[in-house]
């Protein structure tokens, strides 16, 4: 698996849903690997999967992240964690122009009825479903390893859980995915000052670690048994 | 007396490459590059690709030019180096040349683009490295070169530029360009016969 840090020459290989209908974004690193070295190199595991990584991008919730209900201002944040990093990644292949949402669909959502409709979960997995469902359908021509070729720069997904994660939020300045058309000396991807104090730009395990939800568990099994 | 000194000298009248007339070019979409780095357009090219300064608050605030040097753009850098310009809506930033002017208390600009000569020494130094000025060449005329038009199949352009502020200034990044129209940027004909003339009387 595709571990904390950035990684050159990886493609999109896949958008799918898992059994949970959650988005699943397969990025792949194309790397010449001879699996018959690997089998008789003295390593202790025999990784063939290394190079891959399938990145959970979860619904948002009414929940508050202590319990409770939470915010509008809350739940919109949330939304946007979904949507911009999936524009984010289609802003790749494409214009501006060529990017359209209705992420409001079949939500009876407007302006003076947002702050009670957002708060039933029913309608933010229906606007969940939408943005996805909009993502995937953007991105189908872009998918599969004769794709463009990106350097892309996984955080840690928490100061507890070492698995990789993508940004989700201040994209504009901090980007996480680019074109290898960039020289590696002009590249943008960089880990912040913040997630270098929170230690999010490392990837390994620490003890009294938080478990994995098992939706996660389900992602990296699968990716691991593929 | 010995006049052996007049056997190989050759008059050449280069008063044209040293002060023009005008400061602006004129006859098609040319900007003059003076050798101190100021560069005027004509009005051609000024009306052609929007570039006059607008009221302050105008919505369309015109466009402006990206400048790079191909030998720093990964897809033409194994090509023969040539100046591409880049047309883009003042409204996205970072543009390099005919960035700004001040205004008037009115909203006003205070000068016309054609007026301002406004040194650009990013286009100054990419003429310098490729010989465009010397002590008898004091300016250069240079075609934009609608012709041949580079187009991206996506539409998406990377531009190499180099950070102007704080404590990684100098450092090379880029700026993400989309739907933009990219040109060669080439010395007019007119400049290429001199070039020619003066390469002729080095070797008589």
């Amino acid at each position: 698996m595709l571990k904390v840090g950035v990684h050159e020459n990886v493609v999109i290989n896949h958008n799918k849903k898992n059994d949970r209908g959650s988005l699943l974004i397969g990025f792949k690193k194309l790397v010449e690997k001879d699996p018959l070295a690997m089998l008789n190199s003295g390593d202790a595991s025999s990784d063939f999967n290394q190079d891959e990584y399938d990145a959970l991008i979860f619904s948002p919730t009414v929940e508050a992240y202590g319990g409770g209900e939470d915010t509008i201002e809350n739940i919109l944040k949330k939304i946007a964690e979904v949507k911009d990093p999936l524009t984010h990644i289609l802003l790749q292949y494409m214009p501006k122009s060529s990017i359209s949402w209705d992420n409001f669909a079949g939500t009876g959502v407007d302006g003076d009825n947002m702050k009670t409709k957002l708060k039933d979960q029913g309608v933010l997995d229906q606007i969940y479903q939408n943005i996805i469902n909009r993502y995937m359908s953007m991105m189908e021509p872009h998918v599969g390893e004769s794709g463009k070729l990106f350097r892309l720069l996984l955080i840690r997904q928490s100061k507890t859980k070492h698995y990789p994660a993508i940004r989700r939020r201040w994209l504009d300045g901090n980007p996480f995915m680019e074109s290898m058309e960039v020289p590696a000396e002009a590249s943008k991807l960089k880990f912040t000052d913040y997630e270098i104090k929170n230690g999010l730009n490392n990837g390994e395990p620490i003890e009294g670690a938080d478990k994995p939800s098992s939706e996660e568990a389900s992602a990296v099994e699968a990716l691991l048994n593929r | 007396m010995d006049l052996g000194f007049l056997d190989n000298l050759v008059i050449t009248d280069r008063r044209g490459f040293r002060a023009p007339l005008d400061k602006n070019p004129s006859g098609g979409l040319i900007l003059r590059v003076y050798s101190n780095g100021n560069t005027y357009p004509s009005k051609e090219l000024v009306e052609a690709f929007n570039l006059e300064y607008t009221n302050k608050d105008a919505e369309d605030q015109g466009n402006y030019f990206d400048i790079v040097d191909s030998n720093d753009w990964s897809p033409m850098a194994n090509l023969p180096r040539i100046i591409l310009v880049g047309v883009v809506s003042r409204n996205e930033g970072k543009g390099d040349i005919f960035r700004r002017t001040h205004y008037k208390e009115d909203g006003t600009p205070q000068m016309s683009v054609m007026q301002q000569g406004s040194p650009y020494y990013k286009l100054k130094e990419i003429c310098d490295s490729l010989g465009y000025f010397d002590n008898d060449r004091h300016y250069i005329d240079l075609l934009v070169s609608i012709d041949h038009q580079i187009k991206a199949s996506d539409n998406l352009y990377f531009l190499p530029k180099t950070i102007s502020k704080g404590d990684k200034k100098g450092e090379p990044t880029y700026v993400r360009r989309e739907n933009i129209q990219l040109f060669p940027l080439v010395p007019t004909p007119e400049m290429e016969v001199g070039v020619e003339k003066e390469k002729e009387n080095e070797t008589t």
